[in-house]
């Protein structure tokens, strides 16, 4: 076992600042250029019935190139084909091109200077098998559940270098396997448990503890479904829960141009209408080093920055775009102005004393398809999916039908918080759309006196 | 002159397929069946917010699909690398993880999953991308934003194009060979409007549904500068309009509405990978089980839903799909009756069930699996004014801006962006932060009247997410507009 493709990682790296110099070669005077490199060399197994339903190896590494001449800006981006004179060439056309369309282009309010940001290197090699070996593992640890689910594991890359000398590079060779475990219970309905593996060493050891914890589980979602009506419950929401929360709060609340440009959920939060309990605070927290601390403009963060503190928003991510046209200092988020490694602090509630505290309401291991359904009053909806279980006085009485909820974040995570879980559960990001994304969430599970319940 | 035409990565189409051909015969003896897929694309992203520019983006993909069928598993290997080394790495690897998976894979295919397919394709279009230049365009986009603006109420406006110019080759073992070309349109407008705390958007049909296959023909300046003042005045309309009342009445979705119900209520439970299983993990399951085709009574008797890629200019129209079988229309479901569902060649033999060509994937970087193309709902009798006419309490709801739904896709709410009262067969005052919920096959058994083809409206949507390692895939969806009876509907918070 051993770290995979290091050396083209280290290929990847000198292809790329080859490719730098020369374009910085090609501006002239008054213009501006970065380029941005993103990558990713990966295997891609797809699991059902516990046997592989389709494997994908991608190798795929994507230049972005930011051009800025007169207050105006455009961007390309384009794939690299290993075949240097013809990258060199596309590059030059894309410079040309680049400075024809800012003649043609109004003023950006946008706009802000290029600078130079320093250096990083930083390459993560981890201990991974090959994807042949992952196979047999799952296969044999495996073999005796109905699972179905998603391995992804090799390297990421982040890369950012300008005219002024700005060089950053960030690699890291990183593995998951978010699975799900199905079972029939005795109302002959479809239960299942979400289990998620990851981290940089590989080992069938871990594997097999990670699959036979979910595995205990299985017993409570065979029994008979408890049916449950509309209406306000209290709730547990496990940190799996608690992270689909975040990723819907991902979509503009913490940016500062969502809310300037009147879409932002935390509108009232901001404005000190409403504040969440004061045992609620966010961070955006680089130390787990899931993603580099630079941007897509090699801009560099703090290692850590409170975003919601005691309740209160402490402050909101501000990227250089924002900063320039609304005149508040940049904290170097990314474009899109959305937490990359975000981290809910830790609250009391010891994980053994769960179901205790719960008592009597509902157990939600996971949460699906959240949606805003009155976003300037931060209410959503989304439905409960796989181990949620009905609790009463502090016992299992089996899995419940799947319920959706339509409720405010606001109350949930404010008046109607009652302790934060004590054990912070690392999730690495699993979003694979068109390109493995980087980053995770530190979060702990959630007891909740009322939520509310639709259909 | 600087226009919308950019010198692109790849050559000639004679060329593109001859380095493809090239790559298939130095590979080609190495395996037993090998499949290759070349997918070269052009995404312009053009935006402007209240008069200014707000995005100028253009990006361009190029890569290689390798895919080999061994002992009956099909791997796949991509790469963006098109040197001879790194192809043949991928080819090796793809090869490697064929060999290993196929002794545990869910089922053994064979060649006859891909069909022989020969032809081309090119998407329906008027003006190429040579007949405006950015100027013209960038003038348009930002006029457009100060048309939204029809009061200093208006707080922000954003316009947006976006145009994706693809070509997609596929060569394989069985002789097929396959060029299709589309060139593919996308608008948004929206306007958003504030007085005090009361914040209001609205946007031409709900976001980026304007999208179709077409060219540059769909931006026609005067009708997009008609569309935005009609948004704009919406927009502060809206503001001074009572909230959605909380009630269960009769409901008229607009087609700009109908898309999304189609979309996740019907186009996504049909699909057969779900079925058999294969999303369990991600997108979902389906509470469609394989016995209900044919008897399941999916909606009333007036409901007939098609799969239909063959609709000059809608979103998602192509002649063949990624199998090599050939695109033809289908009826999903026929008088309310589930009749088929949407599974390519690999899932219809899994299953022994009928399917449709929908054998697709995002571009060269993901494997094909059953995908939604364009879903339509057929035109019915009735017309709009007739439906608001019998409908003595009901609203008419359009442009869709919030959804969700279960992972069996059963349980769904939806909301929109603007909605107007029925109150004795008239339309009546507008309502904000209209929502409303329900269950699949009861709502749609609840369909009391389906509007006609003279008001059939088409739209799509870029961004239909779904698979592992997941792709977003460019849909279509046609409807007219349609009544339902005793839906719960609600509003906002305030």
């Amino acid at each position: 076992m051993a770290s995979q493709n290091l050396d083209k990682i280290t290929w990847i790296k000198k292809y790329f600042s080859d490719l730098c110099q020369f374009s910085f070669k090609k501006i002239q005077s008054g213009e501006e250029l970065s380029l941005s490199l993103q990558g990713e060399i990966t295997d891609y197994i797809r699991w059902n019935q516990s046997k592989v339903r389709q494997t994908t190896s991608v190798n795929q590494f994507e230049v972005e190139i930011r051009f800025q001449s007169n207050g105006k800006k455009t961007r390309f981006t384009f794939p690299l084909s290993a075949q240097e004179q013809d990258d060199q060439n596309f590059l030059a056309t894309l410079v040309q091109r680049a400075r024809e369309e800012v003649t043609v282009l109004p003023v950006d309010p946008t706009y802000s200077s290029l600078k130079n940001n320093g250096e990083s290197h930083d390459i993560k090699p981890g201990k991974l098998e090959s994807a042949v070996t992952v196979i047999d593992h799952i296969q044999a640890a495996a073999n005796h559940v109905d699972l179905a689910g998603l391995y992804c594991g090799g390297w990421t890359v982040r890369a950012n270098q300008n005219h002024l000398g700005q060089n950053h590079f960030f690699a890291s060779e990183n593995f998951f396997f978010d699975y799900s475990l199905y079972v029939v219970n005795e109302d002959k309905e479809n239960k299942a448990i979400k289990g998620l593996y990851a981290g940089s060493l590989w080992t069938q050891k871990e594997l097999a503890e990670s699959l036979n914890e979910k595995i205990s589980f299985l017993p409570y979602l065979k029994k008979k479904t408890v049916n449950i009506k509309r209406g306000k419950y209290r709730v547990y929401l496990a940190p799996s829960a608690v992270n689909e929360i975040l990723g819907v709060l991902t979509w503009g609340a913490f940016s500062l141009s969502a809310y300037k440009q009147k879409r932002s959920p935390f509108k009232n939060l901001i404005e000190k209408k409403t504040r969440l309990h004061p045992s609620f605070n966010l961070t955006e927290d680089f130390e787990t080093g899931l993603c580099p601390q630079f941007n897509g403009l090699g801009e560099v963060s703090q290692k850590q920055l409170t975003l919601i503190k005691n309740g209160s928003i402490e402050q909101l991510l501000v990227s250089s775009n924002s900063s320039q046209e609304y005149k508040e200092i940049s904290n170097f988020a990314e474009e899109h102005e959305f937490p990359r490694s975000p981290k809910i602090l830790p609250g009391t509630l010891n994980s053994k004393d769960v179901l205790s505290k719960l008592n009597t309401g509902i157990y939600i291991g996971n949460l699906h398809y959240l949606n805003w359904s009155d976003i300037q009053n931060a209410r959503f909806t989304g439905m409960t999916r796989y181990a949620c279980f009905w609790v009463e006085n502090g016992k299992i009485q089996g899995p419940i039908s799947d319920l959706r909820f339509d409720d405010h974040f606001d109350q949930l995570f404010g008046m109607n918080l009652e302790e934060l879980g004590q054990d912070s559960v690392i999730e690495m990001n699993t979003m694979t759309y068109e390109s493995r994304y980087i980053g995770g969430a530190s979060i702990p599970g959630a007891l909740i006196k009322e939520m509310t319940f639709t259909l | 002159m600087t226009t919308l035409e950019i010198l692109k990565i790849q050559k000639t189409e004679n060329q593109n397929l001859d380095f493809l051909k090239k790559i298939f015969s130095d590979l080609r003896t190495k395996c037993d069946w090998l499949g290759l897929k070349l997918v070269k694309e052009t995404t312009h992203h053009r935006a402007f917010r209240n008069a200014k520019p707000d995005e100028n983006f253009v990006k361009f993909d190029s890569g290689l699909m390798i895919e080999i069928l061994h002992e009956g598993y099909f791997g796949y290997a991509g790469t963006c690398f098109l040197d001879t080394t790194n192809i043949h790495e991928a080819f090796n690897k793809a090869l490697v993880l064929a060999k290993n998976s196929a002794k545990n894979s869910v089922y053994q295919f064979s060649p006859q999953q891909r069909p022989k397919a020969v032809g081309t394709y090119k998407s329906l279009r008027y003006q190429d991308l040579d007949s405006m230049t950015l100027s013209e365009l960038t003038e348009t986009l930002k006029l457009s934003t100060e048309k939204l603006k029809v009061s200093e109420k208006i707080v922000n406006a954003t316009s947006y194009l976006r145009i994706v110019d693809c070509e997609h080759y596929y060569i394989n073992s069985n002789g097929t060979e396959l060029v299709q070309n589309f060139l593919k349109t996308g608008t948004q407008f929206k306007a958003t409007a504030q007085d005090g705390s009361e914040i209001q958007s609205r946007s031409d049909v709900g976001g980026l549904h304007r999208c179709y296959q077409s060219g540059l023909e769909v931006f026609d300046k005067k009708e997009i500068f008609q569309r935005c003042e009609i948004i704009g005045k919406q927009a502060l309309e809206l503001l001074n309009s009572e909230n959605c009342p909380t009630d269960t009445r009769d409901m008229i979705l607009a087609p700009d509405q109908m898309y999304i119900q189609i979309h996740e209520s019907i186009g996504h439970p049909l699909e057969l990978d779900r079925i058999l299983g294969d999303e369990r993990n991600f997108a979902g399951w389906s509470f469609v089980r394989p016995t209900d085709f044919g008897k399941l009574q999916y909606g009333s008797k007036i409901l007939n839903v098609t799969f239909d890629p063959t609709v000059p200019g809608e979103h998602a129209s192509y002649a063949f799909d990624e199998s090599g079988t050939a695109a033809t229309k289908e009826y999903l479901i026929k008088d309310g009756i589930l009749e088929r569902g949407l599974g390519s060649t690999e899932s219809q033999v899994r299953l022994n069930l009928p399917g449709v060509a929908n054998f697709r994937s995002s571009s060269w970087n993901r494997a094909p699996i059953d995908r939604m193309a364009n879903i339509n709902v057929e035109p019915g009798n009735s017309s709009l004014s007739e439906m608001v006419s019998q409908t003595e309490k009901g609203i008419y709801i359009q442009s869709n801006v919030s959804w969700s739904i279960d992972d069996y896709r059963n349980k769904f709410q939806f909301g929109s962006e603007y909605a107007q009262l029925i109150e004795n067969g008239k339309l009546t005052k507008t309502v904000k932060n209209p929502n409303y919920r329900g269950q699949t096959i009861p709502f749609w058994n609840s369909l009391k009247a389906v509007g006609n083809a003279q008001e059939n409206e088409m739209y799509g949507s870029p961004f239909c997410g779904k698979g592992e390692p997941s792709q977003i895939i460019r849909v279509g969806h046609a409807s007219p507009p349609c009544l339902f009876s005793n839906i719960e509907i609600f509003g906002g918070s305030k």
